[in-house]
């Protein structure tokens, strides 16, 4: 209506509704954009509050530990250099950080202090702090392995009665920096002890003296000194431990056995027998394990060693007795319940994993947090799988829901916090695809994956997006979408040359890339071929442009659709080397995946 | 009229199963035994690794499986196991869970695959929809994961929890 004669009135007529709305929508723009200003600093504001709740929760339980650490540390800076006084500095932090719970920091410290002074390894102490550390890593072979060190050095040291000095050093750094770790109401309470053991023995002397009865001095202060808070004791203790924790039941109770040797007249005693126990249970060896819980009882009733005596008889098919005990452990522990279902450990490792095989990955992924052994066996089962599927369905546990999780926040989250985007479904498979706990299958050589589904709009760049790559490194068989760039061949003819197998599938709406059927060639190893979709006239013609078929000479087999159109049949005999089988039943093909 | 050759079985407990020659193939381990022995006779077996109970168990799923042969377990189980298995491996799985232990490790022991993987795949489908807390509560699973250990795991697991 521009340039009619009552375009001038209205203009004049709605020109200040225009500028109303102009400046409506600028207000609302204003507010929106104070609005996520404000919701992103709570954000900020949130996250720093939670860390610092952190921070100070740490700090008031491993207050001591923090101190002694933060000591340690301006010596350590002090002198970087090979030193082994720097060694001992670094076994001494590898205590502290024990002590706090920071089990992979102290690892590294007491692998530095080796390094650093390599003849630690030839003392008990080292070995002890070492196989602890490991221990508590999860690497219980290794520390059971170091702790047996330690038993060695330590027997050769008591048996030769020559007390070797770098290891009594290391452990009274080791009680140092114990005793530094202590809150000031126990350093008291441990000098008062000292100091009323020493007037004890110094009143028990006086009298000795008295009587006329000689006092040897010398001899009390030696044995005085040479008392190890690292004694044979606890060595076989830790070790027997260890090697319960790695499945090395026979070792374990050789250690257990000789712990209580040491420990007749420990108040542990009863756990080296119990944990013997145990270990013959574990090891189908029911009557050992029955001697075992009973000797064990009669030290100390409990309603652990109830329940387990309880469970042996279930074992062994006398159901009365089973009752009976399980009913003593109740007495004992009102809130005893035997556990109905098998109990792991009694399972092999290959058993375990067939269990594990008849999991979706994501229920193997969610299980992972259960303990670090089934962790481990979990992680390794992917390993076993024949074939990778790399799907949401076999990802992602129950995508819609997943989404509706999502979106159930808070009021005061609502309210506060930034509006969270939607999720796409690509996300997802990315987040899962970055869990560690495919850190094993990654490295796997000659891995064989299949991508069953379309990603919404995204699977196009799925192949292409990074966090795939690891998944399709070293493919020997690949099982995808034919809806794929010819880029994506470049890709992962780059990272698995070596694929051998290649299967394209597509849907009924797909259009194959023109380009792709004379990209095979970039796969130098490939002997079978599988392309599910069926040659049209159309598609024929346009591949024409784009170079036609090409096929590296390894190709053997090329498996085609059967409903594939007459000129496609022409190219057979372009390539009298490689035999062209049609699929047989397609739609079973189809099912398939 | 000729008579089926048998094999005597002899449990950890010391009990005797005389069960026919044909049904006890399906173990691996027997099988082999057998290949070495006298045809003639019947041969008394010693199966020291496993009780008489689940031994009775064993071959009691041999007699029907030896006519009936199982049908594979579809890996991963898409739903409970009771959905993709016979009416009389349904029944012969109500039995109590340590019963079921020792039904495992006997089939692993005499080498019965598909006994094997029945009970395995039984085993799968109580693990199947629980969290990491009810496994550990259900198998007495001690868990030795730091807080910030656990914490760490179940972030970057969050997709695969039940939801």
């Amino acid at each position: 209506m521009c340039g009619s004669p009552i375009s001038g009135p209205l203009l004049i007529l709605f020109f200040p509704l225009g500028v109303g709305i102009l400046a409506v929508s600028r207000v609302i723009n204003l507010v929106h954009s104070i609005d996520v200003s404000i919701r992103k600093n709570n954000e900020k504001i949130e996250s720093g509050v939670s860390h610092i709740s952190k921070d100070l929760k740490e700090k008031i339980l491993f207050r001591k530990q923090l101190i002694a650490e933060s000591k340690l540390e301006g010596k350590i800076k002090a002198d970087t250099t090979q030193d082994p006084q720097v060694a001992r500095l670094h076994v001494q932090r590898a205590v502290v950080r024990l002590a706090a719970m920071k089990y992979e920091g102290a690892l590294e410290d007491i692998k530095l202090a080796l390094h650093l002074d390599e003849s630690l390894d030839a003392t008990y102490v080292w070995n002890f702090v070492y196989g602890v550390a490991l221990y508590h890593c999860g690497d219980y072979l290794e520390s059971a392995h170091a702790f047996k060190k330690g038993i060695e050095l330590k027997e050769a040291m008591t048996g030769s009665g020559n007390c070797d000095k770098k290891s009594v050093e290391l452990e009274k750094n080791i009680l140092d920096i114990n005793f530094e770790m202590k809150h000031s109401h126990e350093k008291v309470k441990e000098q008062f002890t000292e100091f009323s053991e020493n007037t004890k023995t110094y009143f028990n002397n006086f009298k000795s003296l008295l009587k006329g009865e000689k006092v040897d001095l010398a001899a009390q202060k030696e044995e005085k000194t040479t008392v190890s808070l690292i004694s044979l004791e606890e060595l076989n203790y830790r070790a027997g431990c260890s090697y319960y924790f790695a499945a090395c039941y026979h070792d374990a109770i050789k250690n257990f056995e000789t712990a209580a040797q040491y420990g007749k007249d420990s108040p542990n005693l009863r756990h080296y027998i119990y944990n013997k126990g145990l270990c013959y249970f574990y090891n189908h060896e029911l009557d050992e394990a029955l001697e075992a819980f009973s000797q064990a009882m009669k030290l100390e009733e409990n309603a652990e060693t109830a329940q387990m005596i309880s469970q042996t008889y279930g074992r062994k098919g006398e159901l009365e007795l089973k009752q009976e005990y399980l009913k003593k452990a109740t007495e004992l522990d009102p809130k005893t319940k035997l556990i109905t279902a098998f109990n792991y450990r009694l399972l092999n490792e290959d058993c375990t994993k067939l269990v594990f095989s008849y999991l979706p990955t994501y229920t193997r992924v969610n299980i992972s947090s259960t303990n670090k052994y089934w962790r481990e066996l979990l992680m390794r089962s992917v390993l076993d799988d024949p074939i990778f599927e790399m799907s949401i369905r076999n990802l992602v546990n129950n995508l819609a829901n997943q989404k509706k999780k999502l979106e159930m926040r808070s009021l005061r989250e609502k309210i506060f916090l930034p509006v969270q985007e939607a999720k796409t479904t690509m996300n997802f498979m990315e987040d899962v695809l970055k869990s560690s706990f495919f850190k094993y299958y990654i490295e796997k050589k000659e891995k064989r994956v299949i991508i069953p589904i379309i990603y919404e709009n995204y699977y196009k760049s799925f192949y292409a997006n990074e966090i795939c790559f690891p998944f399709m490194k070293d493919l020997v068989y690949v099982d995808m979408n034919a809806q794929t760039y010819a880029n994506c061949f470049d890709i992962l003819s780059g990272i698995s040359p070596d694929l051998k197998d290649l299967v394209l599938r597509d849907d009924e709406t797909a259009c194959f890339e023109y380009s792709i059927p004379s990209s095979f060639v970039k796969f130098p190893n490939l002997k079978a071929l599988t392309i599910a979709y069926s040659f049209t006239d159309y598609f024929m013609s346009c591949y024409r442009d784009y170079g036609g078929f090409s096929f590296p000479p390894s190709l053997e087999k090329f498996y085609y659709n059967p409903d594939s159109c007459p000129e496609f049949m022409e190219i057979f005999s372009q390539f009298p080397t490689i035999e062209f089988i049609p699929l047989t039943n397609i739609e079973t093909f189809y099912e398939t995946v | 009229m000729s008579e089926t050759k048998q094999v005597e079985l002899t449990s950890k407990d010391k009990v005797s199963f005389k069960v026919d020659r044909d049904v006890i193939l399906m173990s691996g381990l027997v099988k082999d035994m057998l290949e070495e022995g006298d045809e003639d006779e019947t041969p008394i077996i010693p199966i020291p690794n496993v009780d008489s109970k689940p031994l009775q168990k064993v071959i009691e799923y041999c007699q029907y499986h030896h006519k009936e042969p199982a049908q594979e377990i579809e890996k991963p189980l898409k739903g409970k196991i009771e959905d993709v298995i016979c009416d009389w491996d349904k029944k012969f799985l109500e039995i109590d869970q340590s019963l079921l232990i020792e039904l495992i490790m006997a089939a692993n022991y005499l080498n019965i695959k598909d006994l094997l993987d029945l009970t395995c795949a039984k085993v799968a489908s109580m693990i199947k929809g629980k969290s990491p807390e009810q496994i550990r509560e259900m198998f007495g699973i001690e868990n030795d994961f730091t807080p910030e250990e656990e914490a760490k795991i179940r972030e970057e697991n969050k997709w695969c929890e039940e939801a």
